[in-house]
């Protein structure tokens, strides 16, 4: 592997005598916090760099006059002079912009389209939490993870779902990492909300192919998901209260302009209200009570600065979702949540060499237990990973950009726990597996510029993953090319090869918190995807980034579960998979506008996903669920004036691949009390529901408090009430005197019709 | 289990979301099913001592007419451990006091012993045939059958029910316990529970309900002893039947113990006893 790095050594001794170093820090000037993805650039010229995850550039130039720029989103852009004789270190900080989408900004858009442009990089997509807050979802939450889904190729499941669909993969194929750690179930109630606090988080970005060979382990996507590290110059309270959740997030300095910290939580109150309801109906002996659900998460990040040098971050999540049933003799419980931490600490040994290294520990898990007299049932299953890695980058010269590293995870895994017990010790049933895997990697990428059009992204990461006594490796290869026709064109193409060693178990074809995560086995071979992408970038009239990509995606050895297979108290579960194949293959098309008082993006996916299992659809291929043959996605925000910002989305999408009983047959049983209807199922996913679309509107109202800053957020959800099918299912109807079958019916289910909500937003 | 509850107690909390508004969150609409040609439907048990009988349908286009579809001059037989085949014949019987319907029907009483092999072929004149077997099993005894009630004030107390028998160590067991209410209406089913002795192999099985019976009921128990194929075949009936309907479940394909059409062929056998609550 590190062969690779020994090859590129030569680039690098050819560092130019002459050529010194710009480098340094950019932070925000009101809260200290580093800015990521910044750009830094020679003024009127391309020459120009990105922040790193440090908020860190590195800019090789020679000794001369320059006028450097440095801009960010929602920030003014800087200009300032440099007189660079030897290296230099030069730390910025940039003043936010009042408004948030002004004209002001429209150098630092600029630069980013450039960026756009002449990076090899593509299938990514990029979110600050500071943009997901104009687009409020379901019930005026604002979610990062469904903003997200307004992107080609990233699909729902569905109304309301954020669970992600890349590019015809599945929901686990996802690699999704906070603060460099792994959460396990980015989703609260069955997806309806991500498990991201939009408050704490900075941003994210989103890999849907084209993946650097630091990132292993998923086949589909790469979800970086990273939390702001809290204001280093002055305390601040923040919060929302909404509909059904509220917010509160405190910051501030640990030591000024040296550390800082972060912590932020929230609850829904959704149950306050149902047990009301419950207890208003008390008296009825119909009703039956509504279950108690409710969700709440914690988010701390605390950030040091060690020395010049050094810097530490901690950063910890801490989330759970209940759902409870309870009367005088049954009592049902069901809680389940993600606990992650990481420490990562970030050493620079010179202004072109750094390091990341970061432990983290990672925890999904899930409980029932029921409880009638003196029996009580329990399942759970959990998954506790401990992992440390680290990344290094050696900028070795304006033509080479080399990462290395290495990183290695404990994986544990609790498989289907299941106990059952009387106090009177005549019912005593366990079941249940622990397993254990460790995961390992090491990489080495180099960004060769190897001329001002061409630039060339090529590396390898090896991989395994070791459990009872098998070691499974893989190779896989990552390669990018750009081409760089003119100042507004350019041709991108990619290949990447990744290999996934747990595999999410699902019983059901939504994702449920129920899902086990299992390991690659003796049994269970590790699932590798091979995926093919070629795209145009555009620049048109210079504020138009106009982008297509066509991908071709194979995966092998794809899991799944036989029919009626029993998933939960089973000892001997690997009986129970069946293994396939998929594909899946489409275009994307996008069209951004940052500039100007109107901006948005307008996205559309043609696209195919499909699935061959031998032991499955009498081994006929079948489209996945979310197979979507059309996706589009229009997102237009207006700054109506400084204090009033307003934005709509549309989303229309081809109708999920649907299973519905195609005949029927009378079944009487041993008894024949009652005759019943029994479906008989043709092909899988072989109908379609009806195309889904769907209008929100938004207005954020900025109040005028004395302290601090407000707003009011007022959002529509399906604006037109239109009926999204959520499920559909085919109804006998009786007649009432008779109990006589007398036909039919096919009925279809929806889940959120208009939902207006308002939410109000402070700080201080 | 756990899972099936959870799910059943989940929909009403989803659709309280549709409480927001007043609109109907549920449509009826018109959907399009494919021409797929019909098969034959079988569902016959054998129980010792009765004559032999059977019900044969056809399946039909789920929004056809709701009159089950008869099929016209099968040929239908049955040969206990290779012996003479006993020809069924095509005669419509209605149990009135079980509320069933045969099609076909034999005088011939079954004789079976633990380990005889029942063999069912049936063909129609469209040259379609549909073919089962199945092995006897000996009966498993019902060991202990208990209630208990709950703490509410007496008038409104409930109790569970709860029954035991023992699991043979030697092989693979699959069972279902059917329990009914005696009244006056008929038959009233109470509990249908498939039940496997996977994680209990050897050991005495109990089984406990949630607190459902009141006092005075008079409840028959009735444990079967089935045979793999036959339990498969209820599982999927019953996960057929909920999958419709239910947004989170895959489709699943009834596991029939005949070749040639769907349906159900085995030997019934059965121990019950009678427990009243008081």
């Amino acid at each position: 592997m590190f062969l690779l790095f020994l090859f590129l050594l030569p680039f690098s001794a050819a560092w130019a005598q002459n050529r010194v170093t710009l480098g340094g820090t950019l932070r925000s000037a009101a809260t200290g916090e580093v800015l990521i993805g910044a750009s830094v650039s020679v003024a009127g010229t391309t020459t120009g760099v990105e922040t790193n995850t440090n908020g860190v550039y590195t800019l090789p130039l020679d000794p001369g006059t320059y006028q450097i720029q440095f801009s960010y989103i929602g920030f003014q852009t800087l200009t300032r002079e440099v007189v660079l004789t030897r290296n230099t270190r030069l730390n910025v900080e940039l003043l936010e912009e009042a408004s948030q989408l002004g004209e002001v900004v429209v150098e630092s858009e600029r630069n980013t389209f450039q960026e756009r442009l002449s990076t090899p990089q593509m299938s990514m997509e990029t979110l600050s939490s500071r943009e997901a807050k104009l687009l409020p979802a379901l019930f005026g939450e604002v979610d990062i993870i469904k903003t997200l889904q307004l992107k080609p190729g990233i699909q729902s499941g569905g109304e309301g779902s954020s669970g992600l669909f890349v590019r015809g993969g599945s929901s686990d194929q996802n690699l999704v990492l906070l603060d460099d750690a792994l959460v396990y179930n980015p989703s609260h109630l069955f997806g309806f909300f991500s498990v991201f606090n939009p408050d704490a988080v900075r941003g994210v970005e989103l890999y849907k192919g084209g993946f650097p060979a630091q990132f292993g382990g998923r086949l589909s996507s790469v979800l970086d998901v990273k939390l702001r590290d809290g204001n280093r110059k002055e305390h601040d309270v923040s919060g929302g209260i909404g509909l059904i959740a509220s917010r509160l997030s405190v910051e501030g300095p640990i030591q000024k302009d040296k550390s800082s910290f972060l912590i932020s939580g929230r609850r829904t109150y959704v149950d306050v209200f149902t047990r009301l309801i419950n207890k208003s109906q008390e008296s009825d002996p119909e009703w039956s009570p509504i279950p108690d659900y409710y969700f709440y998460d914690f988010n701390a990040k605390a950030s040091f600065e060690l020395g010049p040098n050094d810097r530490l971050f901690l950063s910890g999540y801490y989330g759970r979702d209940f759902f409870k049933f309870n009367d005088e003799d049954f009592n049902f419980n069901f809680n389940w949540g993600n606990k992650v931490g990481s420490a990562r600490w970030a050493h620079q040994f010179s202004s072109r060499f750094f390091v990341n290294t970061t432990f983290s520990a990672s925890n999904y898990e899930y409980a029932i237990k029921n409880e009638l007299d003196i029996y009580s049932f329990s399942l759970t299953s959990n998954i506790t990973d401990l992992t440390l890695k680290s990344d290094f980058e050696y900028i070795s010269s304006e033509h080479h950009h080399l990462r290395f590293g290495a990183a290695v995870t404990d994986h544990r895994f609790t498989v289907g726990r299941l106990e059952a017990n009387s106090q009177d010790g005549t019912v005593n049933i366990g079941a249940g597996n622990k397993y254990r895997g460790q995961e390992y990697g090491v990489y080495a990428s180099d960004d060769w510029t190897f001329s001002p059009a061409f630039t060339l992204s090529y590396g390898l990461r090896l991989s395994g993953f070791y459990n009872d006594g098998k070691n499974f490796l893989g190779l896989e290869p990552r390669a990018a090319a750009s081409y760089r026709f003119s100042e507004t064109l350019t041709l991108k193409a990619n290949y990447t090869r990744m290999f996934q060693y747990v595999h999410l178990i699902s019983n059901s074809g939504a994702s449920l918190p129920t899902d086990i995560w299992y390991p690659s086995s003796p049994g269970v071979k590790p699932q590798r995807s091979d995926q093919y992408t070629l795209g145009l970038t555009k620049l048109y009239k210079g504020k138009y980034l106009l982008s297509t990509e066509a991908y071709y995606k194979k995966m092998n050895r794809q899991l799944d579960l036989r029919d009626g297979a029993e998933i939960f108290g089973n000892n001997e579960l690997e009986q129970e998979f069946v293994f396939g194949t998929g594909d899946s293959y489409g275009q994307e098309f996008y069209v951004e506008k940052k500039e100007g008082k109107t901006t948005g993006w307008i996205g559309y996916t043609l696209s195919w996903s499909n699935r061959t299992f031998p032991d499955i659809n009498n081994g006929r291929t079948f489209p996945t669920r979310f197979d979507r043959r059309h996706d589009v996605s229009v997102v237009a925000i207006r700054e109506v004036s400084k204090r009033v910002n307003a934005t709509a989305t549309f989303v229309y999408g081809t109708g999920n691949a649907y299973s519905l009983p195609v005949q029927r047959f009378i079944f009487q049983d041993v008894n024949g009390e009652d005759f019943t209807v029994i479906p008989v199922y043709p092909d899988r996913n072989s109908f379609r529901l009806a195309a889904y679309h769907r209008l929100d509107l938004g207005l954020v109202y900025k109040l005028r408090p004395k302290r601090g800053t407000s707003d009011l957020t007022f959002s529509v959800y399906n604006v037109y009430n239109r009926r999204n099918p959520y499920f559909v299912y085919f109804e006998t109807i009786e007649d009432e005197e008779t109990k006589q079958i007398t036909g039919f019916v096919a009925k279809q289910v929806s889940l959120f019709p208009v939902i207006p909500s308002v939410t109000y937003n402070f700080k201080f | 289990m756990g899972i099936s509850s959870f799910l059943r107690q989940l929909l009403p909390l989803l659709l309280l979301v549709s409480l927001l508004s007043s609109c109907d969150m549920e449509q009826e609409i018109e959907v399009k099913l494919p021409d797929m040609p019909t098969q034959m439907v079988v569902e016959c048990y054998l129980i010792n001592g009765e004559p032999m009988k059977l019900a044969l349908q056809e399946s039909s286009s789920y929004f056809a007419g709701p009159e089950a579809l008869l099929v016209e001059g099968a040929t239908v037989t049955i040969t206990r451990n290779n012996g003479t085949p006993v020809t069924l014949k095509d005669t419509v019987l209605v149990d009135e006091v079980n509320r069933k319907v045969y099609t076909h029907y034999s005088p011939a009483r079954v004789r079976a012993t633990p380990g005889d092999v029942f063999t069912l072929v049936i063909s129609d004149p469209k040259g379609r045939r549909l073919t089962g077997t199945t092995t006897v099993l000996p009966r498993v005894p019902i060991d202990s059958v208990g209630y208990k009630f709950n703490s509410k004030p007496e008038q409104s107390q409930e109790a569970y029910l709860l029954v035991r028998w023992q699991d043979n160590p030697d092989q693979k067991n699959f069972y279902r316990l059917l329990v009914h209410k005696n009244d006056t209406s008929g038959i009233d089913s109470q509990l249908d529970a498939e039940v496997n002795d996977r994680l209990r192999n050897g050991q005495k099985i109990t089984y406990t309900t949630t607190y459902r019976f009141d006092r005075n009921d008079t409840l028959t128990v009735k444990l079967f002893h089935l045979d793999e194929a036959y339990y498969d075949f209820i599982s999927s009936v019953e996960d057929a039947r909920r999958a419709n309907g239910n947004p989170f479940a895959q489709p699943v394909t009834i596991k029939s113990t005949v070749a040639g059409g769907f349906g159900i062929f085995t030997h019934l056998n059965s121990d019950s006893q009678t427990v009243i609550i008081k």
